[in-house]
């Protein structure tokens, strides 16, 4: 059996490793990014951030086809670790092009008589180290809260906090282990989470505007291409098998209204999807206008930015275990899945909404009230449009955050009620070419989704600054 | 802070409307649970419910979700709950009143017939010989932990032996003769039994499965080892806080009575737990219930930890 203490040393040392890999690997690629010229740059961040805003369970997901047959748990590992890095080494490398050394600062070293190497050791690199370890810090918080990933690519041969907690109460109905997973397992999230906070780490970051710097490497650039290499041989990898698994593309993608062969769902992917989408309309107009309201106060909330410290299939277990208490109409009732994840896309979107409400001056603020502009009048005319792209990034984490949530889901949604990520992973769980046909259509769904999300954020700031 | 707390206030009274309300009936039912829409609409016009059917997994996760949820159920009936797992709903207080036999199948292996005439190997007459040196690699059962005719089988080897000790020896025989775990008995059953393309002739499933199996010209396409199997028992139940009592007492009835109970041999692949009823004709050919079964006496809410862990020392080790 494993002990408590080997599934927290596990989950921790995913995390690190995760951290760890993505920063040495990040690092050389946001220097080189930042080096680029702006086209380039602006299609290269784009590219790697991505993975990124995908669920964890969708990377799982696409990797997992390429998996071999010789498989342990140490093998499961190092998938998992592959994965968290793929995800997360775009974000690491766009942290560090924003976090660039002034121009001058490098051209001062340089007459003095600076090399190259001895500039980044002993200027760029200290002073880009806040920023990589907070964004490192993030994560391993993403990364030890990839419970759908860790399912997908473990195999059941990987057990992490999140693996067990979710055995303990589902399978094993042991409420009270469940019960001492979950605090190990927010203990040791909150602790990356507020480690990351009180060095400042922002996910913001993401959309913000990259400096320019001369001081990229070959291994940057050669880093740089490898990232891209592997993001596209596996989106291209699951959009291919989209189209010839099974019965082949035409009708992977007619199948997802069906139930998977043999009739193995209960709802088909398109019902799915559908519940998934009322879950996010749902979760969209809770999050969002509660966040924007906190957003708007004087002070920070500390309290509100919490609950990302916090892993979906925690909270998933203790709704299930308050639901014997909940009013009766509301305890089986879909509502607790969008209500559950507005919990964290609240804090999630607050993190986006914040710095841009904050930076609207007070002074058009107080010229519109002069004016006599008042409640949805100041929010529609006046305030709304000065913050558009943040509430468009908003708008959009809170939508593929709702869309791709498993591990909530997971311990709430049941039988017909089943969300779309519910659905995907029955589906690769079960054999048969024809499910794995459609999980894969059904992601390439997704994945063109995410493009069309950072596209139309990425076109968002370029009209934006033209209008400037 | 007053406008986010009316916000939430607003969310959870939305949320207050969606009370079923007790003309609908609800029945909480394994994936495997079928129901032709015939009989449905005998059902719904017989009792004046609407019947609506939650499927919540397998067997196992039926019975954990159900208890899980008891103290607002998701459903008002259910079916599907079976010998192996009866008693985590019982202890757990989830049934109001008794439970109902709805329907039976025995667990037991089959084999390829047509593999086996083309290899010079004689197929094994029982569970017992799996062990033998002749079928290194030929087998496939399920995983106790996530299926239940897997459980079944785990429960079936500690019923056919003395000690645990004999128990352990014939699971380290089958390990060391190289058979296969599956995750579900979808995976045993389509993916790794050779009639589906995979490699294994030797598969878990039940005494009914050969009825699926029969070749065009009309002869048996796999033959299922009758002895000392499992009997599997699935029944049905009205759940303790159902909101609507009346209706799935009377969904229990008509599960007992005799269209829904005719239906299940073609519907389920199992057989109806009222003896008086006929089963189809093929099933007199290819789909005899066991010759003898065992097991059936064992304490599963005693026991089912400890096979478990002892399972895995085995497999996991």
């Amino acid at each position: 059996m494993t002990t408590n203490l080997e599934l927290f040393v596990t989950t921790a040392l995913i995390a690190l490793a995760s951290a760890v890999v993505s920063a040495l690997i990040g690092y050389p690629i946001g220097n080189w990014l930042a080096s680029t010229g702006r086209r380039t740059r602006r299609f290269i961040s784009a590219a790697i951030v991505v993975p990124f805003l995908l669920p964890p369970f969708l990377i799982g997901l696409a990797l997992l086809p390429l998996q071999g047959d010789d498989f342990n748990s140490t093998s499961g590992i190092l998938w998992i670790v592959g994965a968290h890095v793929l995800m997360n080494a775009g974000f690491m490398a766009r942290v560090i092009a924003a976090n660039q050394i002034p121009a001058d600062q490098l051209e001062a070293a340089s007459l003095d008589g600076a090399g190259k190497y001895r500039k980044r050791v002993s200027i760029e690199l200290p002073q880009q180290l806040g920023g990589m370890l907070s964004a490192g810090l993030l994560v391993a918080l993403y990364s030890a809260t990839s419970y759908g990933l860790v399912l997908t690519l473990g195999q059941g041969k990987v057990r992490t906090l999140e693996t067990a907690i979710a055995t303990s109460a589902l399978r094993d109905l042991d409420l009270n282990a469940a019960l001492v997973l979950a605090l190990l397992q927010t203990a040791l999230t909150l602790c990356f989470f507020n480690l990351a906070r009180s060095i400042g780490a922002e996910p913001t970051s993401l959309f913000g505007e990259e400096e320019s710097s001369p001081t990229g490497s070959k291994l940057g650039a050669l880093l740089g291409a490898a990232l891209i290499g592997a993001i596209g041989f596996v989106f291209i990898g699951v959009f291919y098998r989209a189209a010839t698994l099974g019965p082949g593309l035409v009708v992977n993608f007619q199948n997802l209204a069906g139930q998977g062969s043999r009739d193995l769902l209960n709802i088909s992917v398109l019902d799915a999807s559908i519940n998934s989408l009322r879950n996010l309309v749902v979760a969209a107009l809770i999050a969002l206008p509660v966040a924007w309201l906190i957003a708007g106060r004087k002070k920070t909330s500390f309290a509100v930015l919490l609950p990302i410290g916090i892993s979906p299939v925690v909270f998933g277990l203790v709704f299930l275990v308050l639901s014997g208490y909940l009013p009766s109409g509301m305890s089986g009732s879909w509502l607790l899945v969008p209500l559950v994840q507005s919990l964290f896309l609240i804090p999630l979107s607050y993190q986006v909404l914040r710095p841009a409400r904050q930076g609207v001056s007070l002074e058009i603020k107080d010229a519109a009230l002069l004016d006599g502009a008042i409640g949805w009048q100041m929010f529609s005319q006046v305030e709304a449009p000065l913050v558009r792209k943040p509430l468009a990034i908003a708008a959009a984490f809170v939508a593929l955050g709702s869309l791709g949530e498993f591990g909530a889901a997971s311990f709430l949604a049941f039988g017909s009620e089943a969300t779309l990520p519910l659905v995907l992973f029955r589906l690769i769980a079960r054999p048969g070419a024809e499910n794995l046909g459609m999980a894969m259509a059904a992601a390439s769904l997704f994945i063109l989704l995410a493009f069309v999300v950072v596209w139309f954020i990425s076109r968002d700031s370029r009209t934006e600054r033209q209008e400037s | 802070m007053k406008k986010i707390a009316l916000l939430i206030a607003s969310a959870l009274a939305l949320t207050g409307c969606a009370t079923a309300e007790n003309t609908t009936v609800r029945l909480a039912a394994h994936d495997s649970f079928a129901i032709s829409d015939e009989l449905i609409a005998e059902f719904e016009s017989e009792s004046g419910f609407e019947l609506e059917i939650i499927r919540l997994g397998d067997t196992g996760s039926l019975t954990n979700q159900l208890v899980l949820t008891k103290n607002a159920p998701v459903a008002d009936a259910f079916f599907g709950i079976d010998n192996t797992f009866a008693s985590v709903a019982t202890d757990n207080d989830v049934v109001d009143g008794e439970l109902s036999a709805i329907d039976y199948s025995d667990v037991c292996f089959n084999y390829d017939l047509d593999w086996f005439a083309e290899s010079d190997i004689t197929p094994p007459a029982s569970w017992r010989d799996l062990g033998q040196e002749q079928y290194r690699g030929l087998t496939a059962v399920t995983n106790p932990r996530f299926s239940s005719p897997g459980l079944a089988f785990l429960a079936t080897t500690h019923a056919g032996f003395e000690t645990s000790a004999e128990v352990f020896a014939y699971w380290r025989s089958i390990r060391d003769n190289d058979v296969k775990i599956a995750g579900s008995w979808e995976d045993a059953y389509f993916s790794d039994f050779t009639r589906y393309g995979g490699d294994r002739p030797i598969v878990l499933s039940y005494a009914s499965s050969p009825a699926a199996e029969v070749n065009e010209d009309g002869s048996a396409g796999s033959k299922a080892m009758t002895s000392e199997c499992f009997r599997q028992t699935e029944y049905a139940g009205v759940l303790t806080n159902s909101e609507n009592k009346a209706g799935a007492e009377a969904l229990v009835d008509f599960l007992l009575a005799d269209s829904f109970q005719a239906s299940v041999p073609e519907a389920m692949y199992v057989y109806p737990a009222n003896t008086d009823i006929e089963v189809p004709a093929d099933w007199a050919m290819f789909a005899t219930p066991a010759t003898s079964v065992i097991g059936v006496e064992l304490n599963f809410s005693e026991n089912r930890d400890q096979w478990l862990k002892d399972w895995s020392d085995v497999f996991d080790n």
